[in-house]
């Protein structure tokens, strides 16, 4: 379980494509903060997740900090276990941040679009201001004390020329955790779907060239939808499920069931001082469970992504719709995903094979980072 | 641009985790990289280990040691495999001779270079399903107390189908096996029952662990009974033979479908 507090709405930059309301400006106080975890530490047995989110959660830097410190408090007194992400566009990362990180073993996950001509284009600060360049040594900072850190890249209508490209950017500059997320809401066209393919093609050779040098890396449209045929059953049952897994805080302590519905009280499922409201919690996820008709005789829906209401919510403005662009998107990227597969399995490609048949390789993994160079 | 269904999504070739754990000598392929680091190669041996013995009672099913795979494939279900067959039948036959399967399956197969040799190989000490012509549940739209095929005698097998290079093989049951391996119920209706598909599944666990080091897959007569407009047409019109040729056709269709997808099994295997 997942609790994201959001902890401002403000940013201090300015992404064309940023979903978040910014209206009037509201700060979490502590008080809401503590209030949050409190009801992680009693909803969740063992451990619980607490994700720092906005707007731009680094503009509150203290607050980050004394959350964390609550949260040891609240471990020491309770048999919840907590640990920690943040997710930040990286102008304010910093030494000190880094050195709470690394001690608090806080996970910092990095928006950024890839190379600048993509990055530029959407992710500028207030003043319209390209943020690539002010990125390039917070970039070496935050992977030369997290290596593992995530970047989190979001491909546009107007970017995704670039896409295949700009992953092989964050690779070289050597994030292994690269997660793509579509902008569905964008104004997509036939032209921009077709560039889509080509691209998914691109990373396609790039995966296989990467993994066939036995080369370790997580890039999630790939990951995802090879994971959906390998793991069949419980692909299915680790979906995200709307209000289940993650509850989304607002500033103002407002419940939601996912970062996309904060702040639209339709899909407000309580706050902080009265808890949860069960019975909407149930309805918004039941409403969401329930097979779309659009989908309902589609032969690969189990393999699909348009059960996320969020990203329905987001695209179609109901969780309910199903988003054309995501469909599409799905039927360009799962055969593409399957031959890819199917390639590195024919050469039986033991990289490939440990990565997703073998449930301990994360493990596995990490004791060949730790103990490298000991031999 | 909208919602578009897919009709059709070909099963990708490559195996699913479920397949992995029925044979986990695959996850012992170990990266170059991990072969340098003792710590890593000592970790994948003792987890895999750790994996295979130590795994939940519900995934029980899925395990067998490592050094006996097995060797016998899912039934890939193609055509309902059951129906009746009598003197209230108003509908062709569509049972395959063993011939006639032979030659469907034998087609299939050799795209991928397999070449079955007819009854070249035997295996021994199968448990080999008992059938039974009258059986439990509904037919011709009344309810009868038949039996049911759940128990089964010990005896040799003679593959319909081996290729020895490759050590592929495979049963086709079919009506003479169904008559063949029958059982006195002591009672007999003037409609005969058939249930190939339940059989199939007998068979398929009755031989594991019987194969030797063979693979096999169990195909079954599909059983295809025409739509009601189709049987109307045929009433109608009288031409049996015709209408016969028809339902074999798709009898023979659902067949390659079972024997396609046995292949496709047979690659994530890493058998062919």
């Amino acid at each position: 379980m997942h609790y994201t507090l959001h902890l401002t709405n403000t940013c201090n930059m300015a992404c064309k494509y940023c979903y978040v309301e910014r209206k009037n400006t509201s700060v979490m106080d502590f008080d809401t903060a503590k209030k949050a975890v409190d009801m992680a530490a009693l909803t969740t047995k063992e451990s619980v997740g607490i994700v720092f989110f906005g707007g731009e959660p680094l503009l509150h830097k203290q607050l980050i900090y004394d959350v964390v410190e609550y949260c040891k408090w609240k471990e020491k007194n309770s048999s919840t276990f907590f640990h920690y992400k943040v997710t930040t566009n990286g102008l304010l990362i910093d030494e000190a941040f880094m050195d709470f990180s690394s001690a608090n073993n806080l996970f910092v996950a990095l928006s950024h679009d890839g190379i600048r001509e993509a990055h530029d284009k959407n992710r500028v600060d207030l003043h319209a201001f390209g943020t690539f360049d002010r990125l390039s040594e917070k970039i070496q900072l935050l992977l030369t004390r997290r290596p593992y850190a995530p970047v989190l890249m979001t491909v546009n209508p107007d970017t995704v020329g670039h896409y295949a490209e700009s992953v092989e950017y964050l690779y070289e500059q050597g994030f292994r955790y690269i997660i793509c997320s579509i902008n569905y809401a964008g104004k997509w066209n036939e032209s921009g779907m077709k560039a889509l393919k080509r691209e998914y093609h691109k990373l396609s050779s790039f995966y296989m060239e990467k993994t066939l040098k036995e080369e370790k890396f997580y890039l999630s449209p790939f990951e995802v939808k090879i994971s959906s045929h390998i793991n069949k059953e419980t692909y299915c049952t680790e979906r995200c499920e709307l209000g289940n897994k993650q509850i989304s805080v607002a500033p103002d302590g407002g419940l939601f069931p996912c970062v996309q519905f904060v702040g639209d009280e339709q899909y407000c499922i309580g706050n902080v001082d009265e808890g949860i409201d069960e019975k909407k919690r149930r309805t918004i996820f039941e409403t969401n469970e329930n097979e779309k008709e659009s989908c309902s005789s589609c032969a690969i829906r189990k393999r699909c992504n348009h059960y996320c209401g969020c990203l329905n919510k987001q695209a179609t403005g109901s969780i309910e719709k199903v988003s054309p662009v995501l469909c599409r998107h799905e039927r360009i990227l799962l055969p593409i995903a399957d031959r890819l597969a199917e390639n590195l399995y024919k050469k039986r490609n033991a990289l490939f094979i440990q990565k997703h048949y073998n449930d301990m390789f994360p493990i596995i993994s990490l004791i060949e980072d730790k103990t490298h160079g000991r031999e | 641009m909208r919602v578009q269904s897919i009709k059709k999504y070909k099963t990708p070739n490559y195996p699913d985790k479920k397949m992995i754990m029925k044979s986990p000598m695959l996850l012992r392929s170990m990266p170059e990289r991990w072969k340098g680091n003792r710590y890593a190669s000592a970790a994948l041996s003792t987890l895999i280990v750790f994996t295979i013995t130590a795994c939940g009672r519900g995934e029980q099913e899925y395990i067998t040691p490592i050094e006996k795979p097995t060797a016998v494939a899912p039934i890939f279900e193609h055509g309902d495999g059951r129906g009746s067959f009598g003197c209230m039948s108003v509908a062709p036959p569509s049972f395959l001779s063993e011939e006639e399967a032979f030659q469907v399956i034998s087609e299939e197969a050799v795209k991928m270079e397999i070449a079955f040799e007819k009854e070249s190989k035997e295996l021994s000490k199968v448990k080999i399903p008992e059938t039974k012509f009258y059986l439990k549940g509904e037919a011709q739209g009344y309810k009868q107390d038949g039996g049911k095929i759940d128990s089964t005698k010990t005896g040799n097998l003679k593959l319909d189908g081996y290729d020895a290079s490759k050590k592929v093989g495979f049963e086709f049951i079919s009506k003479e096996d169904y008559e063949a391996w029958s059982v006195d119920q002591g009672v007999r209706s003037s409609v005969d029952d058939f249930d190939f598909f339940t059989t199939a599944k007998v068979l398929k666990e009755g031989l594991e662990g019987k194969t030797a080091d063979s693979t096999i897959g169990v195909f079954y007569n599909a059983m295809v009974m025409p739509s009601r407009e189709e049987i109307n047409k045929i009433m109608n019109n009288g031409n049996w033979e015709e209408a016969e040729e028809k339902v074999k056709n798709i009898a023979k269709d659902e067949l390659r479908n079972q024997v396609r997808d046995f292949l496709e099994w047979l690659k994530a295997q890493g058998v062919i």
